[in-house]
C-alpha cells in the first residue's frame, strides 16, 4: 500500500473521531501529531475511539481486516502510535 | 446566555455523548457533567453521595436493562428458571428509586428507555412469545416504567430507539476494549435529543410554520399545470409524499402549531386549489393566514409575523425553492429556515428532523390555536369598523376571571410561563413540577388569568406569582398571552396584581421589571401605567395611589 493511501485513512479515521473530542483534545492531520495518550493529547479512551475507527476505514478502502489493537503491535520497536507517521508506516508493514 | 447543567448516570462509557453536549452550539447550552461509571443505582439512592454537592438543572439516565432488571438476564438466556414476577418486582423497584429521587431533585430527570445490546438483538421466532421472549419481556418492562414514572411532573421517559435506528450503531471493538456500546452517530443524535427536550421545556419551540405552496405542499406548479394535474394523491409515489406531508403538517396544528401559506401564485387560484383539489389534507381552515401574492416572501413574512403578532424567532419557512429559502434567510436572520430536500420522499423524515415543535402537554387552548387566531382576526376586522379604540374594548365585552393555581391548571400555566415572551414581567422560566413546588410553599401565590369576550373564550392565558418577604412584597411573575394585548386586560391585570400584593398593608409592592429583547411590550406598559418607576428598572406601588 502506498503511504500517501494509508495516510488519507488515517486522516478520514481522525475526521470521525474528533466529532467525539472536545475541541482541546482533537487531533490535527499532520504527520508528527503524536497519538500515545502517555505523551500526548488523546486520551486512552479517544486512541481506541482512533483505533476501530481505523480499523473500519480500511476495511472499507481495501475489503480486507487490520488489527490495531493485538498484543503484537505492543511489542515493536518503535511505538506505532508515537505519531501518525509511524503509525502509517506499520499499517504498511502488516497490510 | 443561560447554561443548563446536566448530569448524565450510566452504566456504560458515554464520553462521547458528553463530548457532543459540550461542543454543540445549539440552544440551549448545556454543560454536562458525566457521573461515576456504573453507579446509577447507588447514586440515585444515596442523596448524600459527593456527586449531589452540586447542584444540576437536569438529570440523564442512561442503563442497560440488565443492570436494573437482573431478572431479564434469564430471558436473554433463555433459562428456564426466569421469574416473570420477580421481574416486574425489579422494575418497580427501580421505579420506586427514580420517583423518590424525583420528589426531592428541583429539576428534570430524563431517562432513556431500555433496549438489548446489540450483541443480544438476533432474530429469534421466540422473541414475542410471553413465556420468555425477549421483545416481549422488554416491551413489557418499558411500558411499566412509563406507566408508572409518567404521573411525575418532572419526568421524562425518551425514546431511545430514535437514537439507536442509526446505521452502524454498534461496535464490538469499542465494547469490549472501552466498554462504548455505540458509534459516534447515536451518541450524536442523543445529544440532538436531549437539547430537543431541554428546549421543550423551556418554552423555545417554534409556533408557525410558514410554507409555501407549489413543490412544498402539492407537486407541480399551479399557475401552469391547473389544480387537476397537480401531483398529490391519486396512487403517485411523488402524490403520496405530498400527502404525507400535509398530514404530518395536519398532526402539528393538532398540537397547537399554527400553519400560514406564503406563495408567488395568483390568490383566487391558489384558495380555490386548496377548496376543490380532493387530495388536499390541508383546507383552508387549517391554515391561520395566508399571503398569496407576487411580493418579495420575507415582507410577507414580516406582514404574518405582525397580523399573529408573533415575534420572528417563533416562525419556520418552510420552501422548495433555495432562491427563496435564500432571499428569507438574508432578510430575517431569526426565522428559521431549514434547508429543504429535493425529493419530496424525503419531506416528512425532514420535517420531523427539524426537533422544534414538542410540548410536554397539549392542552385545550393547544388544540383550539388556530382557531383562536382567526376569532381575533374578527376582533380586529371588528375594530376597523368602530369609531375608536375605547369604543372597541368596550364592545368587547372582556371578562377577566382568575384561579390560584391548582392540580387541574398547573400544566397550562407552566406552558403559558415558559413561552410567553412579549408581556413578561421577570421572563422567568420554570418546569411544571418546579411551579407547583413552590406554589405549595406559604410565601409565594400564583393565580391564572382567563379572558373572554363577545367573539370568544381565550382560555387561559394569564399568569401573576408574588412573593411574600420580609419588608416586601414581590411580584415574581406578571404575564399575558399577546393574544389578549391591547384591550385593556393589562390595566385590569395590574389592578388584580396591586389588590393581592397590598392586602398585607405592611410592606412595600415591588414589581421588579427584568429586561430581555423581548419583553418591551411589558416595559412601555409599567412606564405608563399608576406604578412608580425605582431604581434599576424595578417598578412599585406606592401606597398614596388609588387603583
Amino acid at each position: 500500500m502506498k503511504q500517501d493511501q494509508v495516510v488519507q485513512m488515517i486522516y478520514k479515521a481522525i475526521d470521525e473521531v474528533n466529532k467525539s473530542l472536545t475541541q482541546d483534545v482533537r487531533l490535527e492531520k499532520k504527520l508528527d501529531e503524536v497519538l500515545n495518550p502517555a505523551k500526548g493529547k488523546l486520551s486512552s479512551l479517544g486512541l481506541i475511539q482512533l483505533i476501530v475507527a481505523i480499523e473500519q476505514e480500511f476495511a472499507k478502502e481495501t475489503s480486507e481486516h487490520i488489527n490495531l489493537s493485538s498484543s503484537v503491535v505492543f511489542e515493536q520497536e518503535v511505538d506505532p502510535f508515537e505519531n501518525i507517521e509511524t503509525l502509517t508506516h506499520y499499517i504498511i508493514s502488516i497490510a | 446566555m443561560s447554561i443548563y447543567s446536566l448530569l448524565c448516570l450510566s452504566d456504560f462509557t458515554i464520553d462521547p455523548l458528553i463530548a457532543y453536549l459540550n461542543e454543540s452550539s445549539e440552544q440551549p447550552i448545556i454543560e454536562p457533567f458525566n457521573g461515576p461509571f456504573n453507579q446509577v443505582i447507588p447514586i440515585l439512592m444515596d442523596a448524600h453521595h459527593e456527586i449531589w454537592n452540586q447542584k444540576y438543572d437536569s438529570v440523564f439516565l442512561w442503563t442497560y436493562t440488565e443492570s436494573i432488571c437482573p431478572e431479564y438476564v434469564k430471558v436473554l438466556e433463555q433459562d428456564d428458571s426466569f421469574d416473570s414476577d420477580k421481574l416486574l418486582n425489579e422494575v418497580e423497584l427501580f421505579a420506586e428509586i427514580i420517583k423518590t429521587k424525583a420528589q426531592s431533585f428541583d429539576g428534570n430527570i430524563f431517562i432513556a428507555d431500555l433496549h438489548k445490546r446489540s450483541f443480544h438483538s438476533r432474530f429469534s421466532m421466540n422473541d414475542w412469545k410471553s413465556t420468555n421472549g425477549a421483545s416481549y419481556w422488554l416491551a413489557k418492562i418499558n411500558l411499566l416504567l412509563a406507566d408508572s414514572l409518567s404521573e411525575i411532573s418532572n419526568i421524562f421517559f425518551l425514546n431511545a430507539q430514535n437514537w439507536l435506528q442509526k446505521e452502524v450503531l454498534y461496535h464490538p471493538k469499542l465494547w469490549y476494549m472501552g466498554k462504548v456500546p455505540f458509534s459516534n452517530t447515536v451518541f450524536e443524535a442523543t445529544a440532538k435529543d436531549l437539547k430537543f427536550a431541554m428546549r421543550t421545556l423551556l418554552g423555545q419551540s417554534k409556533k408557525l410554520i410558514v410554507l409555501d405552496l407549489d413543490n412544498t405542499l402539492w407537486g407541480g406548479v399551479l399557475g401552469e399545470e391547473g389544480y387537476e394535474n397537480l401531483r398529490l394523491g391519486q396512487s403517485n409515489h411523488i402524490g403520496e409524499a405530498f400527502v404525507d406531508f400535509q398530514l404530518a403538517l395536519k398532526k402539528l396544528k393538532s398540537a397547537g402549531i399554527l400553519l400560514a401559506i406564503c406563495s408567488k401564485n395568483d390568490e383566487e387560484i391558489a384558495l380555490e386549489a386548496i377548496e376543490k383539489h380532493t387530495e388536499m389534507v390541508l383546507k383552508e381552515e387549517d391554515f391561520v393566514t395566508h399571503r398569496i401574492n407576487w411580493k418579495d416572501k420575507s415582507d410577507n413574512i414580516i406582514s404574518i409575523a405582525e397580523e399573529l403578532n408573533i415575534g420572528l424567532q417563533s416562525i419556520v419557512f418552510i420552501d422548495d425553492s433555495p432562491a427563496e429559502q435564500d432571499q428569507v434567510r438574508k432578510q430575517l436572520s431569526e426565522v428559521m429556515v431549514p434547508e429543504w430536500p429535493k425529493d419530496p420522499a424525503y419531506y416528512c423524515g425532514a420535517l420531523n428532523e427539524l426537533k422544534i415543535f414538542d410540548s410536554t402537554s397539549i392542552s385545550v387552548e393547544d388544540r383550539q390555536k388556530t382557531d383562536l387566531y382567526k376569532i381575533e382576526q374578527k376582533r380586529q376586522e371588528y375594530k376597523v369598523n368602530v369609531t375608536s379604540k375605547q369604543e372597541w374594548i368596550i364592545s368587547l365585552d372582556v371578562k377577566f376571571r382568575t384561579e390560584s393555581l391548582s392540580k387541574e391548571n398547573k400544566a397550562r400555566a407552566a406552558q403559558i410561563l415558559n413561552k410567553t415572551n412579549q408581556f413578561n414581567l421577570t421572563t422567568r422560566r420554570m418546569a411544571e413540577n418546579d411551579l407547583w413546588v413552590l406554589s405549595q410553599n406559604l410565601n409565594h401565590r400564583f393565580w391564572v388569568v382567563y379572558i373572554e369576550d363577545k367573539f370568544g373564550n381565550y382560555g387561559l392565558c394569564g399568569l401573576v406569582g408574588l412573593e411574600k418577604k420580609e419588608e416586601e412584597i414581590l411580584i415574581t411573575d406578571f404575564l399575558l398571552s399577546c393574544r389578549v394585548l391591547g384591550r385593556g386586560v393589562e390595566d385590569t391585570l395590574l389592578n388584580f396584581a396591586v389588590e393581592e400584593g397590598t392586602k398585607d398593608h405592611c410592606k412595600d409592592l415591588h414589581f421588579p421589571f427584568k429586561a430581555t429583547q423581548k419583553n418591551n411590550a411589558c416595559r412601555l406598559f409599567l412606564e405608563t401605567s399608576k406604578l412608580k418607576k425605582g431604581e434599576d428598572d424595578s417598578f412599585f406601588w406606592d401606597e398614596g395611589l388609588c387603583l
